[in-house]
């Protein structure tokens, strides 16, 4: 009964994680263009391996950060918005 | 007789050449264009004098596995170190470089094929599809027959070839829009010792077909091979920054670019493409053939299942490939590490190889020969230097030995096979 249990909040907890991230809102190239070069915004390329180093296209002004430590926002006003670029 | 991993090979060289092009299948891929323009960049001409050293050694090594004195049989790489050196220290490094190589540089180099196909050709194609497309391509050749790989492999090596070319002959003969501003900078000649262990990874493609293309054939590819190193690093410095070179992960395309313009990246895009498929295809066979040799050593399999295991081999190599595709493995922020400990593998290997051609030659002549025996000791030392002067060797050194602890593991379970099942000694079991 316990791992029944344990398995259905494991499963529960996979349901709703991506449902979470889906309140991220994303940004397609148009959107982005559009806003480069505005002071408001922050681009975070936070591609790693292969992504990064094979990719011709490195967004103008980004700033390359571990995607696994986003600490770098912490030097920005919370008003800016934040494009992070991983893929 | 010679074992030779490109059946028809030698045939071929006769009405062809192309058997001067086989062994570039490394140098022209994209990995190693990266290696050569990061190299042109950091040490300029320092490099140019390094890679005139790569080729004097390479030279001297493929004449020392070659040696006239050697019977044909000991000119197979893996039997001859096997005999000379014992079965651990055999199958250990070769399964070791074997394993790696096989795994970690199709999985970079595909990659940068994806990449290169969807932001160069077509921009709707999903980079990774087109990764998994070539690696089903790469596969179906291998399960259809050598002939077609070996046609395959033609065209992969020509197409790129000539794309380097185009862009070589075109950068020497004209002059960069915009003359570069080369401030006065010394060079750091503390990274001398690094410049000529890289220069001298460039060649390894030619040693693994130490076993199927005869000597001259051999000098005219190394002389070829840094011809076309020399000229793409000359064009290279002609047109882009070196500092730029030196920290790009894409050197290739900046010179491609600079070059030719528009024109320039599609032909730098065909070169990654065809560099990629030409350099999958050859660790394919190359490890075919070593896994088949080391498997009929523990009795695993037989000489009379060699046709099933040049297909399933292929087979297993993709699952594991796209396995690490789909796992993630190339955006992995060390798979650029993990590529390198591979090709450091595979010098050292070089360097068993050579110690056993000079152990041999040295027996059969006796007398002793400090040359042939320096140049055995060259690639492993130059394997360790360039570790430890990576901005990862912690990380390296443990790859390492996880990987030679886990096929050191296999090869005594591979010995204790073998003598069970009594199979005849190795220096019997010559082709």
């Amino acid at each position: 009964m316990k791992k029944i249990i344990s398995l259905l909040l494991l499963t529960l907890f996979f349901s709703v994680a991506p449902l979470a991230a889906d309140s991220v809102p994303t940004m397609n190239k148009d959107e982005l263009k559009s806003q480069l070069g505005t002071e408001n915004l922050v681009i975070l390329d936070v591609r790693t391996g292969k992504d990064w180093s094979s990719s011709e296209f490195k967004v103008q002004g980004a700033i390359r950060v571990d995607g696994k430590d986003l600490s770098a926002v912490n030097n920005y006003s919370k008003d800016k918005t934040f494009v992070l670029y991983c893929a | 007789m010679l074992h030779n991993p490109f059946p028809g090979v030698l045939e071929m060289s006769k009405s062809s050449g192309i058997a001067l092009f086989i062994p570039l299948f490394w140098v022209m891929s994209p990995e190693a264009l990266v290696l050569i323009g990061n190299s042109a960049g950091q040490s300029r001409e320092l490099f140019f004098l390094a890679v005139a050293v790569g080729l004097i050694f390479s030279v001297a090594t493929v004449s020392l596995h070659q040696h006239p004195m050697l019977p044909a049989k000991r000119t197979d790489l893996f039997f001859n170190t096997l005999d000379t050196l014992g079965p651990l220290p055999t199958m250990t490094l070769t399964l070791a470089s074997c394993l790696s190589l096989v795994l970690l540089l199709p999985t970079g180099v595909l990659v940068s094929a994806g990449f290169t196909f969807n932001e160069t050709f077509v921009y709707w194609f999903p980079n990774f599809g087109f990764s998994f497309l070539l690696l089903f391509i790469i596969l179906a050749l291998h399960l259809v027959g050598q002939r077609y790989v070996h046609m395959a492999q033609q065209l992969f090596l020509i197409l790129c070839f000539l794309s380097l070319l185009l862009i070589i002959f075109t950068g020497l003969f004209n002059n960069p829009s915009v003359q570069l501003y080369t401030p006065e900078k010394s060079l750091d000649y503390s990274i001398t010792f690094s410049t000529a262990g890289t220069a001298l990874m460039l060649f390894l493609g030619h040693h693994s077909q130490i076993n199927s293309i005869k000597r001259s054939t051999l000098y005219l590819s190394l002389f070829i091979t840094a011809l076309l190193i020399l000229s793409w690093s000359g064009v290279s410095l002609k047109y882009v920054d070196p500092v730029k070179l030196s920290e790009s992960s894409i050197p290739y395309l900046f010179t491609g670019r600079e070059v030719l313009g528009q024109t320039g990246r599609f032909l730098i895009g065909v070169t990654v493409i065809s560099g990629a498929c030409a350099l999958v295809n050859s660790v394919f066979l190359i490890s075919t053939n070593t896994l088949i040799k080391i498997t009929n050593q523990c009795a695993i399999s037989s000489a009379n299942k060699t046709k099933l295991l040049k297909k399933l081999y292929p087979v297993l190599f993709t699952i594991s490939i796209a396995a690490a595709l789909a796992g993630g493995l190339a955006g992995s922020e060390y798979i650029d590490t993990y590529i390198y400990t591979a090709l450091l593998l595979w010098m050292l290997l070089l360097g068993l190889h050579c110690l056993a051609a000079a152990v041999q030659v040295q027996k059969i002549i006796k007398a002793k020969l400090p040359h042939y025996l320096f140049i055995s000791f060259v690639y492993p030392v130059a394997a360790l230097y360039l570790a430890v002067q990576h901005h990862q060797n912690e990380r390296i050194a443990i790859l390492c030995f996880f990987i030679l602890l886990v096929c050191f593991l296999f090869s005594i379970s591979c010995k204790i096979l073998s003598n069970k099942t009594s199979l005849a000694k190795p220096n019997t079991t010559y082709p």
